[in-house]
């Protein structure tokens, strides 16, 4: 497979991921599923309802190529993290699991230590870990030392749409990760998943952003197209920025005006 | 430029070179017909730095290096000083006046005297020490190594040692006994060259030394400091290679430091002639470029190097330096007959000389490198 | 310790407090729920029970059970 995204032994062709949270219905979000050609499609547990039948297993099973990335949320410590991605395996049959801890129910940022213990056990158990993090460079390490299969380092808090506010914190990031780098949370417009993908990320998650557009079927293609363009734009290597110092007395005249 | 080879042919076990992974292979970068499929660690860019043809560049690309250095280091110079432990050497290096077959009055500073050139060490202001020996030999190995980092350890903030290629054990072990960090040139980072230049020995093992910084840092050494030595092989070809190196090790080690160095070779009358000789427009043009694409990573030169190169390059790009070197064994206390020294000293001026010409030019010199409190 | 059939058994099912006739399998406990037992996980007094071993549940008076199912999510 070219250019494929490799992810805990797995190759992708997508380097989209979508959530489905957020969609007015099942249709709307099967169909920006579709759209986005995603391969890997977070879902979240919940305890069954009588009143509603919200499996989305079927919906989801239905759709060719796709992998249940099933996520953590509501886990507020990594004991409950580590029961929760248990019964997402069962349910998903995917080796994949979304590790989120986020106990603060207003900016829902991720809780770095509990995520850090819920992973090293998760890893431990054969899961292909995929942790949703503060855009911290160290914390990626560790995370990657205790055996992830990528790190999800947040653009901006999630569901806010404020972009990559975490930009130079992902470069640094970015520039020593092992593992493939996900940007999760916070994109609003596909250029940013653009601008993501060129700064060499291995891929980007979205999720509000598709969900409640206007038309989220046509957004899903246009953040697939998007992720596709600024991949292509980092394969092909971006021209160097002009260096723009311009010193007011010469630094080089100790060569004697010689060249290599 | 090819010159004929001015020492005799390897003697050593008739294996082929080393097979190099792909981390310190530069070949994808050098053809300019193929453009590698992924480019993590931006190496085009390097390349592009090294190869802009106009000279003009080269002002642009020390105006962009100073403003880095000074960014990430401010107007801070790190000195350091290097202390031979000894000039006994069991290896081969056709470019090294302390090779095996070359006539050396032989030497080994004894623990007394390790001491005493330690104190003349300290008295001079230096705080940070780069212990050195040649290759593991009888007269200094592992047991002579690891007292004499220990009687450095009580004496300095920060030790390091410049000597044969360890096991991870033996690294920990000068950990363990205060050892900070490790320097290792892998010399030329071209496999066949490099089993031509490493005549026999255990250094004609191209790959234990590669691997080497990899060991230091899992045992638990904070820093390893690398290097190719300009001269040996194609310039460009090796310091790709080293660029590469330095992002391998930055990668899988997240909590070592990482340095780089930019030794040439000189030519010894008599003796052995750089193939490739590098030019101070070259290295000058090799340093702004790791500077432009390594902000934030030491980049260190020494004192092989003329006073003027070094007054020159202070502060855009180099932030480490090497300071009133003797790199004869004793030296610190006498000069010793009969011993040529590993390699010339071209800047011979003493530390207030130097720390004068630093300040003069709006630098400030620091001894120290961390106070090691958190050394056990 | 004597041994005595029940005619009942109280569990705390998602919550809410059911009471099951004798001795109720996993199947039973779904059934009163409405949830199909092939796409629900069950955790069991905090343990997840694996898959392959539904079969062998045996319940006791006052288990916890949840089971839980996959819902939209991000
Ligand atoms: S370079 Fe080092 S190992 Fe080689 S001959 Fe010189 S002292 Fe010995």
């Amino acid at each position: 497979m070219k250019d494929a995204l490799l992810l805990g032994g797995y190759e992708f062709d997508s380097r989209l991921m979508i959530g489905t949270g957020k969609f007015s219905d099942v249709a709307a979000m099967t169909a920006a599923a579709r759209a986005s050609g995603a391969r890997l499609v977070t879902v979240a547990l919940s305890r069954f309802h009588r009143a509603a039948s919200d499996d989305l297993y079927q919906p989801l099973a239905a759709i060719p190529g796709l992998t249940l990335v099933p996520n953590t949320s509501g886990a507020r410590t990594a004991d409950e993290a580590v029961r929760a991605a248990m019964l997402g395996r069962e349910l998903s049959g995917s080796p994949f699991v979304k590790v989120e801890i986020h106990p603060n129910p207003r900016h829902l940022l991720p809780d770095p230590i509990e995520t850090h213990e819920a992973c090293r056990r998760l890893a431990k158990e054969g899961f292909a870990v995929l942790p949703y993090i503060p855009a911290d460079p160290v914390l990626a390490k560790r995370l990657e030392d205790a055996g992830c299969a990528a790190v999800m380092p947040l653009g901006s808090a999630i569901g806010s749409g404020r972009g990559l506010q975490t930009a130079e914190m992902l470069r640094l990031l970015i520039q020593d990760s092992l593992v493939p780098v996900i940007v999760d949370a916070g994109l609003r417009a596909p250029s940013e998943a653009a601008a993501a993908m060129e700064m060499g990320c291995a891929g980007v998650l979205v999720n509000s952003a598709i969900a409640v557009a206007k038309n989220p079927a046509a957004m899903a293609a246009a953040f697939a197209a998007a992720v596709q363009a600024g991949r292509a734009a980092r394969l092909a290597g971006l021209m160097d920025c002009g260096e723009s110092a311009s010193p007011t007395s010469p630094l080089t005249s100790f060569l004697g005006g010689q060249e290599a | 430029m090819s010159a004929s080879p001015s020492f005799p042919a390897a003697s050593g076990p008739a294996t082929g070179p080393a097979v190099r992974p792909d981390w310190a292979d530069p070949g994808p970068w050098l053809d300019a017909s193929a453009i590698p499929e992924r480019d993590d660690d931006d190496v085009g860019r390097l390349v592009r730095l090294l190869r802009d043809d106009p000279p003009a560049a080269l002002e642009r690309m020390a105006g962009e290096a100073e403003r880095l250095t000074r960014c990430r280091f401010g107007r801070v110079i790190q000195l350091y000083a290097p202390l031979y432990l000894s000039n006994y050497c069991s290896s081969g290096c056709a470019y090294c006046g302390y090779a095996a077959d070359r006539r050396q009055n032989r030497l080994r500073l004894e623990p007394d005297e390790i001491e005493a050139e330690l104190e003349a060490m300290q008295r001079m202001g230096i705080d940070d020490a780069l212990l050195l020996t040649g290759e593991r030999c009888p007269e200094a190995g592992m047991d002579y190594l690891a007292d004499a980092v220990a009687r450095a350890a009580r004496r300095f903030d920060h030790v390091g040692i410049e000597s044969f290629a360890m096991s991870a054990d033996e690294y920990q072990r000068l950990a363990d006994a205060g050892c900070a960090s490790l320097t290792i040139y892998q010399e030329t980072y071209d496999p066949a060259l490099y089993q031509d230049l490493h005549r026999w020995g255990p250094k004609r093992d191209y790959l234990f030394r590669l691997e080497a910084p990899d060991r230091a840092l899992a045992a638990g050494m904070r820093a390893v400091g690398i290097g190719a030595l300009l001269g040996l092989g194609d310039p460009i070809a090796d310091v790709v290679a080293l660029y590469r190196h330095a992002r391998h090790l930055q990668r899988r080690h997240w909590r070592g430091g990482v340095a780089v160095s930019f030794p040439r070779v000189r030519p010894e009358p008599g003796y052995w002639q750089p193939r490739r000789p590098v030019g101070d427009a070259l290295l000058a043009r090799v340093i702004f470029a790791f500077r432009l694409c390594l902000p934030d990573t030491p980049l260190a030169l020494s004192t092989r190097e003329q006073a003027a190169f070094r007054d020159g390059m202070a502060g855009i790009g180099i932030n480490r330096m090497s300071v009133a070197s003797r790199t004869t064994v004793g030296g610190y206390r006498r000069a010793v007959e009969g011993d040529g020294g590993q390699f010339a000293v071209r800047d011979t001026r003493d530390v207030d000389a130097f720390c004068r010409m630093l300040r003069r030019k709006g630098l400030e010199p620091v001894f120290k490198n961390w106070a090691a409190i958190f050394n056990e | 310790m004597a041994f005595t059939f029940a005619e009942s058994m109280k569990l705390t099912v998602n919550g809410e407090t059911l009471e099951l006739p004798g001795e109720p399998s996993l199947a039973d406990v779904c059934r009163t729920l409405g949830a199909n037992a092939e796409r629900a996980a069950v955790l069991l007094n905090d343990t997840v029970i694996p898959r392959t071993q539904y079969d062998r549940i045996r319940f006791r008076e006052g288990d916890r059970i949840d089971l839980v199912t996959l819902v939209a999510g991000g």
